[in-house]
């Protein structure tokens, strides 16, 4: 788990918008954000609808061209690279879908679909393709005979493990798991996330699983990353970001993950954040946080806190900046931390 | 499939029946004699409507049509003495030769102005194409076509506006009969094609490694047109229908102008035959689109 797969370096994503009378406007989608994933590792990444989660994953497959930054993938600098010099680069970095109605062309055979890329990347003659793509059903669990059929023949789930065949068939070596999970029963939830475990611990491939569930986000990754409009605002191993969250917006967003036992759901305090995200045209100056955080010091009005680094993991929070946390100890305040916990 | 196709022409033909029962029933509605109009004596035209079989009850005499109508004979007109065959053969290819070049027009330019329209960044480009989308919707052929007539026949004197008998001739009566059917088969492509683009399979299709032209026509442009070509069904009819007022205004010798004539004049036979034929040919016209259809589109299955 050492070799870093994937660096990503000050990535940024901007979007213009034109609001009619208001003329062109700059969305931030992705917003200054560092970050690596190690081979076979899988990060996951949470936060709130339109934080940029998507975006983000799809800046780092060059679906978007990103505005700043670095995508560096094994030491490779892609962010720059034209349609014909990424084209080696599409085999390895691939993705999934949230919408396995959306993902699939409704007039291509299942064996087209599978097959699709690889004829776009040379690969195999195209006898050996059909019997690849057979093999690649059956690695996801279905039947070989399934070639011929068509998207809608198929349920919610078979169609999902049909775009994860589909991804498969690159061999990649980075997936981007666009929330691969949320339109799933979650009965066939727990099937594509034990089969996406299985695929990634047989060929070492790593992820970056965007996810709304923070249960299944906690199960299936390494690691964790709490977006908030485009920014990082920490991120840490998974087990210790889910129990002792340290950055504000961290812990309102995990105190309201589901506990399926109500008498500890009803012990557990909720914090519930006054106000509406801030629009991502306007966002505020400083942390994007200030407007809704109880914490907010005068600081977070200016700038944007650097990622700060506590307790082997990073926290963009002025609240963990070597200075606040001196001064606390001074006064022997009681660390954020444990109020809540 | 062969069963579906049996199904719907015995469909067709029940819809035809249909059609030519009611139009039978209107037409001898209608007050007055075919040869009232014409300044004869009584005993003339009782002469005239005995020779006719005009004099029969009205039952027979839809007996007597749906009998000749079985051997393909669709009756004499009234007023030309010729068969209604030949005035539909005579007719016929003016108005297919304009209406089809209309409707080729129109789906070529409207398909390219649609994808113009939904790929457009251009605010300005946009809102110039939604106007003219809205103004093709809301104005009428006839309209346009007179319109069309003053400023290029008359003030600029360029084309030729009566009558079909150079290439040049088509211009003006093929741009007014196009000119609705583009903006609505714009509009319509603008909206699937816009769709289609979000879909997932086109960002994969890009994180594939495709390029924006392979994603186009391999993943966008079928998908898109699909509910566009369902529309070329009632879209030809739409052509042939609308050349009725176009051939009037640019005086061309279809079978429009002569339908027209017909119901003024109240020759049964010819506004009866008229509507068989143009009744049939939008029966085909939609059968053919369906069929179409199901070959472009597997989720759509051509079973009763």
């Amino acid at each position: 788990m050492e070799e870093k797969v994937l660096e990503v370096k000050n990535l940024c994503k901007f979007f213009e918008v034109n609001r009619g009378f208001q003329g062109a406007q700059v969305v931030q989608a992705v917003n200054d954000i560092s970050f690596d994933i190690k081979k076979g590792e899988t990060l996951g990444l949470v936060g709130e609808s339109g934080c940029g989660k998507s975006s983000l994953g799809r800046t780092i497959l060059r679906i978007y061209e990103p505005t700043k930054g670095q995508i560096l993938f094994q030491g490779e600098d892609i962010a720059g690279f034209s349609r014909r010099q990424m084209l080696p680069y599409r085999q390895k970095l691939q993705m999934i879908f949230q919408d396995p109605y959306a993902s699939l062309n409704p007039r291509f055979t299942v064996g087209e679909i599978i097959g699709e890329p690889m004829d776009i990347h040379n690969i195999l003659t195209p006898s050996q393709r059909e019997k690849r793509v057979q093999e690649l059903l059956e690695t996801v669990g279905l039947k070989p005979d399934h070639i011929r059929r068509y998207p809608h023949e198929f349920s919610g789930g078979q169609r999902q493990r049909i775009g994860i065949a589909r991804t498969l068939a690159l061999n990649p070596e980075f997936i981007v798991c666009d929330e691969p999970i949320s339109a799933l029963d979650v009965s066939i939830q727990a099937q594509v996330i034990n089969l996406l475990e299985k695929i990634q611990k047989e060929r070492g491939i790593s992820y970056l699983f965007i996810a709304h569930d923070l249960g299944m986000v906690k199960h299936i990754s390494h690691r964790i990353g709490v977006m908030y409009l485009g920014h990082m605002m920490e991120m840490g191993m998974a087990n210790d970001v889910y129990k002792k969250p340290l950055h504000p917006y961290s812990k309102a967003l995990l105190s309201a993950e589901p506990i399926p036992d109500p008498k500890s759901a009803r012990a557990r305090k909720r914090i519930l954040l006054e106000g509406e995200i801030p629009s991502p045209i306007h966002p505020p100056k400083g942390c994007p946080f200030n407007t809704r955080c109880p914490y907010a010091v005068a600081e977070c009005f200016n700038q944007m806190p650097a990622a700060f680094r506590v307790d082997g993991r990073q926290v963009a929070c002025y609240l963990y900046s070597p200075k606040y946390l001196r001064k606390r100890e001074s006064l022997n305040i009681e660390p954020l931390l444990s109020k809540e916990a | 499939m062969l069963r579906y196709i049996i199904k719907r022409l015995l469909v067709g033909i029940v819809t035809l029946w249909a059609l030519i029962t009611l139009t039978f029933i209107l037409v001898h509605r209608m007050p007055g004699s075919p040869f009232e109009a014409e300044n004869l004596s009584g005993s003339a035209i009782e002469q005239l409507e005995k020779a006719y079989g005009l004099n029969e009850p009205e039952w027979k005499q839809y007996l007597i049509y749906m009998e000749n109508l079985l051997h393909g004979e669709l009756g004499i007109s009234y007023k030309k003495n010729i068969s209604v065959n030949t005035l539909i053969a005579r007719g016929a290819p003016y108005t297919i030769k304009v209406g089809l070049l209309a409707f080729a027009l129109s789906a070529v330019i409207g398909i390219t102005i649609g994808i113009w329209m939904s790929v457009t960044k251009s605010q300005i480009v946009k809102n110039i194409l939604l106007a003219y989308a809205t103004l093709g919707v809301s104005v009428p052929a006839f309209v346009i076509g007179l319109y069309l007539m003053l400023v290029f026949g008359v003030w600029l004197n360029a084309v030729p506006v009566v009558g079909l008998s150079t290439p040049l001739h088509y211009v003006l009566p093929v741009a007014a009969q196009a000119f609705g059917p583009i903006a609505t088969i714009a509009r319509l492509t603008k909206s699937t094609y816009t769709e289609a683009t979000q879909m997932d399979y086109v960002i994969m299709a890009k994180a594939k490694g495709l390029s924006t032209f392979q994603i186009m026509f391999r993943h966008v442009l079928k998908n898109a047109l699909i509910p566009v070509v369902t529309y070329f069904g009632p879209a030809i009819a739409f052509t042939i229908t609308g050349s009725f007022v176009i051939e009037q205004i640019f005086s061309i010798p279809g079978i429009g102008r002569e339908f027209t004539n017909a119901i003024t004049n109240r020759d049964y036979t010819v506004v009866l035959g008229f509507s068989v034929f143009i009744g049939a040919l939008i029966i085909v016209a939609n059968l053919v689109v369906d069929i179409l259809c199901s070959l472009i589109d597997p989720r759509i299955k051509l079973t009763d």
